[in-house]
């Protein structure tokens, strides 16, 4: 078997190969399904209908009529029901694993940012095509070992060829000694690498209240117009709370991604009996032993299963970075009300969400200016816009997340924002030490 | 809020009398906790479907193959009907409190016809009775019946009933959960191992024809197993009901006072008590348990399996004497027990065939029972559909 820094270095050089090119990564699932998986762009089998987005909103956590009720949404300035953004993800998943063989390489990797830019709204009818090419690696020493930094960007497109957003996505890879020459750890080494000492927070009577009260008290602005002119630095946004984290929150981003598109071998995703099995013995990178009924083809629950998830090195079911990529938006669309449009939205995940913790999020207005938008063409467009910065805790007050967003705002003077916001017709590469940045929101 | 409270200090057995007293007045109405699942048999949502229950018959999975096949178009599994409403009501359970647990004990689905790609579909659930019960012991349980009935493109093509029972908490059923994960020794595992790779595929386009199946034939055993969380989980998706993010699920449990609880891990005291089916971390170290709606179709899925695809799964009664549970095996088998031949309201005659299934773990203990009773084609007899109407038993059993 192939060592452990002898895997290492090949996962680094073969990842490496494959900067600017089209990734292979969440292409629809091989035949009998019915998109071709060897397009480019990208097809998915994602299809907006009434019914998907407000399943997709619930499952957000919003439950903003301008998601959930169609007659609400063909009443607004928007003139139907529209979905947010963030749902591309399930177009395509906005960051690349690297490369990849059936035993794997000895990396735990998660999910360490996305930066959204959004070009227009999304509605019913929809669907999608897509590119994700991955940009940057760069392997640096953090505080606790070393970590490979992959960065990519994705478009994504509508039925009708429109680019309706541009994604980069940032995926940290730790190595983990503990593999050996494969992504899988023996069973026997199980825990000696924790990344964490975490047990599920127990709540205190005191907390309770305290985030019943945050839930309780939760408000939307919806059709209230909040304009430009009526917003200054500083100001604060109302916070936004998700409760204990729990099984079913992991179940939001797969109850709906789930068949969508292939594992990154090509194959079919199956997880379940026979199928799953049979998936295990082709690729072992997808199998583990089961620490407590020792059977060894048991698929990858890491995120969910509180007995698999040592094998990302987390002493608990932990959430899917991804969801952290989405859920804030509410934080700013909350705020904005409906006459608003998250234009740009970055959010960085400092620690994972365990089992069992809060993520209580709260957003500040750090500027506020005009910006200019040019067609193709030369034509121009203004916006009012504001930068806000976001910070997300768990009910330690530890920080989870952070981000920043820029969001268009209707003006007294200049109306609604004008969609969709013009742009390129292939938008360059921002790269990661501009879009992390406050300065590009 | 219902206004239903617990009187502190009164024994949970008397949740069952409340429960029956309370359910009087959802008797005839639509089951207040079943919701919709999905609303057209989209690729997606039948190849997630076929998925979870480890179906590999390309006629629920492949287009190209089912344009090919008898029914000229790609077909749903039989239990697909799960998905658009499962039948398995507890009556008034969630709008009241109590401490009482539940667990579908029975169903019966009935086809009169196929469901086929691209075929928009709707269900309905009400609650048919709620009844006294007492164990051989005489512990009193309460039994709430439901029916369903399908709608496909608008026409009723099945119909259901289930029944669920519910017990005080603080008393043992067949269901509960208390012995550990099972584990397997290497041995075990590869005899595990044996049964996987020997197990034979769908009989799939070759006909299995009614004058060629005897009474007292078995079946391929299938092992369903060692359950992991991503069998459950996938079966979550399969159903197609909506999941929720934390904050729009408390505010639903507001109004759902029997299904809320406090988290046994966190305190948190809005924890959905429906969620110990799919957690290995609330639930441990005992574990989590199938739902009985996927014992149900993976009843339904051996029997499809064994059948081929010109049979068609006329109904399926399946009894559920406990869990299957996190990391156990089921393993099913069944034999031809009943042979004769029907005629529908329209004059179509249906070579009719009973399979007797029985599903045993690990520990050989019988976790389900179920009886598919399957119209074959026979020589120059393909399978007329739909079934119109009542069906009438034109041939004395052969026994």
């Amino acid at each position: 078997m192939q060592a452990f820094d002898e895997a290492l270095a090949e996962f680094i050089e073969r990842s490496r190969l494959l900067l600017d090119k089209e990734s292979r990564e969440d292409h629809p699932p091989p035949h009998p399904a019915p998109l071709d998986p060897d397009a480019v762009p990208v097809p998915s089998a994602l299809i907006l209908t009434e019914e998907l987005i407000r399943r997709y909103a619930h499952a957000l956590g919003d439950d903003n009529p301008l998601y959930t009720d169609p007659a609400y949404a063909e009443r607004s300035w928007l003139g139907s029901q529209v979905v947010p953004g963030t749902i591309l993800i399930h177009v395509r998943f906005p960051a690349d694993h690297g490369a990849q063989r059936p035993e794997g390489y000895p990396v735990a990797n998660f999910l360490s940012g996305v930066a959204w830019e959004f070009y227009d709204a999304l509605r019913p009818g929809m669907r999608f095509s897509s590119s994700k090419v991955p940009r940057e690696l760069v392997v640096t020493r953090g505080r606790q070992a070393q970590a490979i930094s992959h960065h990519c960007e994705c478009f994504y497109w509508d039925n009708s060829g429109a680019l309706l957003a541009k994604a980069y996505g940032h995926l940290v890879h730790l190595p983990v000694e503990q593999m050996g020459g494969t992504r899988v750890m023996p069973v026997e080494r199980l825990g000696e690498r924790l990344l964490y000492d975490r047990e599920p927070h127990r709540y205190t009577e005191t907390e309770i209240e305290k985030l019943r009260e945050m839930l309780d008290s939760e408000e939307r602005r919806g059709d209230r117009v909040l304009n430009w002119e009526d917003v200054s630095e500083g100001d604060e946004l109302p916070a936004m709370v998700q409760p204990p984290y729990g099984m079913r929150d992991a179940l939001t981003y797969q109850a709906l991604d789930h068949g969508l598109i292939a594992a990154f071998d090509g194959t079919r995703l199956v997880r379940a009996f026979r199928p799953a099995y049979k998936r295990c013995r082709a690729s072992p990178d997808f199998a583990r032993t089961h620490p407590v009924t020792g059977w060894p083809y048991t698929p990858y629950d890491e995120h969910e299963d509180r007995f698999l998830s040592a094998y990302r090195c987390q002493p608990l079911p932990f959430d899917f970075g991804v969801q952290r990529a989405q859920i804030p938006i509410r934080l700013l669309t909350d705020w904005a009300g409906d006459h608003g449009f998250v234009h740009r939205m970055y959010t960085s995940m400092r620690r994972p969400v365990f089992y069992g913790d809060s993520m209580i999020f709260d957003g500040k207005v750090i500027r506020k200016y005009l910006t200019e938008r040019t067609y193709d063409d030369g034509r121009t467009v203004c916006y009012p816009a504001v930068a806000i910065e976001i910070v997300g805790r768990n009910q330690r007050d530890e920080i989870q997340c952070l981000g920043y967003a820029t969001v268009f705002l209707p003006s007294a003077e200049s109306g609604q924002p004008r969609l969709p916001v013009p742009h390129a017709e292939r938008p360059g590469y921002v790269p990661f030490g501009v879009h992390r940045r406050a300065g590009w929101y | 809020m219902t206004g239903i409270e617990i009187q502190a200090g009164v024994p949970a057995v008397d949740d069952v009398e409340r429960l029956i007293r309370c359910s009087g007045r959802v008797i005839g109405c639509i089951a207040p906790d079943i919701e919709p699942g999905v609303d057209v048999a989209s690729w997606l949502n039948v190849s997630r479907f076929a998925e979870a229950s480890g179906d590999d018959n390309p006629l629920y999975t492949d287009p190209q193959y089912g344009a090919g096949s008898a029914h000229h178009t790609m077909l749903a599994p039989p239990t697909f009907v799960l998905a658009i409403r499962a039948p398995g009501s507890a009556g008034v359970a969630d709008l009241m409190a109590h401490r009482l647990t539940r667990d579908l004990t029975s169903m019966r689905l009935t086809w009169d016809d196929t469901i086929r790609l691209g075929d928009t579909l709707s269900g309905r659930v009400c609650v048919a009775d709620v009844t006294r019960r007492y164990t051989q012991t005489g512990r009193l349980r309460a039994r709430v019946v439901s029916t369903v009935d399908y709608h496909r493109n608008g026409a009723s093509f099945a119909s259901g009933l289930a029944e669920v029972e519910l017990a005080p908490l603080d008393e043992q059923t067949p269901f509960s959960q208390c012995r550990a994960i099972h584990r397997y020794e290497p041995a075990d595992v590869q005899r595990l191992v044996r049964e996987l790779e020997a197990e034979p595929s769908c009989r799939g386009a070759v006909p299995r024809y009614w004058s060629d199946v005897a009474l007292g034939d078995t079946t391929a055993v299938t092992l369903k197993g060692p359950l992991t969380l991503s069998d459950i989980e996938v079966w979550v998706f399969a159903e197609g009901r909506p999941v929720r993010a934390g904050n729009i699920e408390y505010a639903r449990l507001a109004a759902r006072d029997g299904r809320r609880a406090p988290h046994p891990l966190t305190g948190w005291p809005v924890w959905d008590r429906a969620d110990a089916s799919l957690d290995s971390a609330a639930t441990a170290p005992a574990g989590p348990a199938a739902p009985g709606g996927l014992l149900v179709t993976l009843a339904g899925q051996h029997v499809t399996h064994w059948m081929g695809d010109d049979g068609f799964l006329r109904q399926l009664t399946v009894r559920l004497h406990r869990s299957f549970r996190y990391g156990d095996v089921l393993r099913l088998a069944g034999t031809v027990v009943d042979r004769d031949i029907r005629t529908d309201e329209a004059e179509n005659r249906y070579h009719a065939v009973t399979l007797r299934l029985a599903g045993t773990n690990q520990l050989g203990e019988t976790v389900a029972e179920a009886d598919g009773v399957v119209f074959l084609p026979d020589r120059g007899k393909p399978v007329r559909l739909p079934v119109h109407g009542g069906l009438s038993c034109d041939t004395p059993l052969e026994r």
